[in-house]
């Protein structure tokens, strides 16, 4: 038995001797050790052109974090009804997406947020601005489009880009050029994009304030302003940020940035995911006159 | 809203058959083919995107007061004359003004709807033709006897279902348009937002349409057919000269829900080839061609040149604002 204790000791001493030197290598040849290092695109990567000469975004893209459950740090939780959906449902853990992790809300809108969050899963008929506006299949918003679980589509024409969601299958309009202010608040609000180098900019106003972040209830209110920035990483990538400022709502600006990823599957298109039908009776359901039809 | 707008159509829709009675009366003898029909088509140079493809985009219009059946008094007639035209539209414009009242309380009530919402255009197709439908011959959905007895039993219903105090018990009592989800496709022109944006890339046109927000995004080429049932179809799509052509089969079953047309709704029989022609710089014409044994009795035709629209294409919010769903539920406590 001693006998064991100790060659296990001697095997494992040698095991960290060896990682221990190799280490040391490493950085005296001033790199940083390979299971630590972050991945990063390559370098001075130059996006293909269009037939007009602006960057080549087109394409079918999806980011591939868990932003949508929550924007900051979160640990993995159970699903909403683990009793009969067992681990259907849970939640991985997740990265935020925030630069820096924190939110700069004012006090009261930190307050406000928490309250959204215990009341994020109720239907009033009565009053449509209680809860997350994604279990009612309402329009997501900005950015959060961007950070759904739902692939979107690029589409660059002449004088328009139209970016094509499929979560509830939106269309939004980018405008290029010059336009006046948003003339109505909107839930998707207005867009206006033009491309600095090979990033595409897109500065959007107009918004309602309905929708929110995710579902933590990170929200923003009416004077909300956006302004994200796709810009090609790899044939495969775009790096993707959002500035957020809302004066009424944050005590500065703040960010989220992520990659979006290219969806490379056979055949990839846009499908339906026409969710109104899946609303209604969450919607609805309390209103139902004849129980069980 | 969206309910009380239904109903406002229905009623409207019954003043217009009356409204254009008379009319046809006095058109039925002239039916001769005018020279300066849709023709141009061939001939004008299309225009092409900075990649070589047909140039689609832009922001088009397709409303008419040409309906979609030809109306059965003007019997064999296909177009009108300049001056019948000329007739219909001012008749029209005299239709759609803000002044308009109701006969009696209730029309009075229910047309509070006046042109500031519609937007049914003032105008007849460009191609003069009395009806959208150009085949077969007679312009009108040639229906199995089966299916229009279908179509009478649901209308039925539905005007009960209008002057009843508790109208629907269920959100499936209305139709999908009311629902905000949509009408089905293919777009034939409605009382409002008959607006449509194109916008391409390479190997991609993608449409949307003001109504309902819907978007239909065609790769155009070999793209494997995708058999997913859903409510628009599998779409597949290709380029026949300068013309699109998008065939779409697979739609999802959804036929014993109601439909604001019984010939759109969503179920596996339904077949459609849509094609899109840039006719000339401010012409799109659309045609589409609709194939269901189960419904009809032979395939049938209809063409709509689309003009360009003016202005730009606003959100339209159907599902979030759909008040009327809460309201014709008759929750007390809605505000």
């Amino acid at each position: 038995m001693r006998n064991r204790v100790t060659q296990s000791a001697a095997i494992a001493g040698a095991i960290l001797v060896a990682l221990g030197s190799a280490t040391i290598a490493r950085l005296s040849a001033g790199q940083a050790p390979a299971a630590q290092r972050a991945p990063s695109f390559p370098t001075g990567y130059k996006a293909p052109r269009t037939a007009d000469g602006k960057p080549d975004l087109n394409g079918i893209w999806q980011a591939l974090n868990t932003g949508n459950w929550d924007l900051q740090d979160h640990a993995a939780s159970a699903g909403l009804n683990p009793a009969a959906i067992g681990v259907y449902g849970a939640q991985p853990a997740g990265l935020g997406i925030v630069e820096g992790n924190e939110i700069p809300y004012q006090p009261w809108a930190l307050a406000k947020k928490k309250e959204n969050f215990d009341k994020r899963l109720i239907s009033d008929p009565a009053d449509r601005s209680v809860g997350d506006p994604e279990t009612k299949c309402y329009m997501p918003g900005l950015p959060r489009a961007a950070y759904l679980p739902f692939p979107f589509q690029i589409i660059q024409g002449t004088d328009k880009i139209l970016i094509g969601y499929e979560f509830s299958n939106i269309g939004r309009i980018v405008y290029l050029g010059t336009m006046g202010p948003p003339p109505v608040d909107s839930w998707m609000g207005q867009s206006v994009g033009r491309y600095v180098g090979d990033t595409l900019e897109i500065t959007v106003t107009g918004f309602n304030d309905q929708t929110w972040f995710d579902r933590a209830g990170n929200f923003h209110s009416d004077q909300l302003k956006v302004v994200e920035r796709f810009t090609p990483a790899s044939p495969y990538h775009l790096n993707y940020e959002a500035t957020i400022e809302d004066p009424k709502v944050f005590t500065r600006p703040w960010k989220v940035s992520f990659p979006l990823y290219r969806r490379m599957d056979k055949g990839a298109r846009l499908l339906e995911f026409r969710c109104v039908e899946f609303s209604e009776e969450f919607l609805y359901g309390k209103l139902r006159r004849q129980p069980g039809r | 809203m969206r309910g009380r707008i239904h109903i406002v159509l229905l009623t409207a829709t019954v003043a217009i058959l009356f409204g254009l009675a008379p009319l046809a009366g006095q058109v039925a003898q002239s039916s001769k083919r005018p020279q300066a029909a849709p023709a141009a088509a061939a001939t004008a140079k299309a225009a092409k995107t900075p990649w070589g493809e047909p140039d689609l985009q832009g922001l088009w219009t397709n409303k008419t007061i040409t309906p979609l059946e030809r109306p059965r008094e003007l019997g064999t007639k296909e177009f009108y004359t300049d001056q019948e035209i000329a007739e219909r539209e001012r008749q029209a414009v005299d239709r759609a003004t803000d002044e308009a009242r109701g006969t009696d309380a209730k029309t009075d009530v229910n047309g509070a709807y006046n042109d500031f919402w519609w937007d049914r255009g003032t105008k007849d197709i460009s191609t003069r033709r009395t009806s959208l439908v150009i085949s077969p011959a007679d312009g009108r959905i040639p229906w199995r006897p089966e299916a229009l007895k279908h179509n009478a039993e649901r209308a039925q219903i539905r005007n009960a279902m209008i002057d009843s105090p508790n109208p629907i018990s269920n959100w499936l009592d209305v139709d999908t348009g009311e629902r905000c989800i949509t009408d089905g496709i293919p777009w034939t022109p409605g009382a409002y937002n008959n607006n449509y944006l194109i916008v391409q890339s390479p190997g991609n046109v993608a449409i949307l349409h003001e109504m309902y927000r819907e978007l239909r995004v065609f790769p155009v080429g070999d793209l494997p057919r995708a058999n997913i049932p859903q409510w628009f179809g599998n779409s597949n799509s290709r380029w026949e000269g300068n013309t699109l052509v998008v065939e779409t089969t697979n739609f999802a079953d959804k036929s014993a829900l109601w439909w604001p047309a019984a010939w759109r709704q969503a179920r596996p029989s339904y077949k459609i080839v849509e094609r899109f022609t840039r006719a000339n710089p401010d012409t799109l014409m659309y045609e589409f061609t609709v194939t269901d044994p189960t419904l009809f009795t032979s395939p049938w035709t209809a063409q709509l040149p689309m003009g360009k629209a003016e202005g730009q294409i606003y959100e339209y919010a159907c599902h979030e604002g759909n008040y009327a769903m809460t309201d014709m539920l008759g929750n007390k406590n809605v505000k």
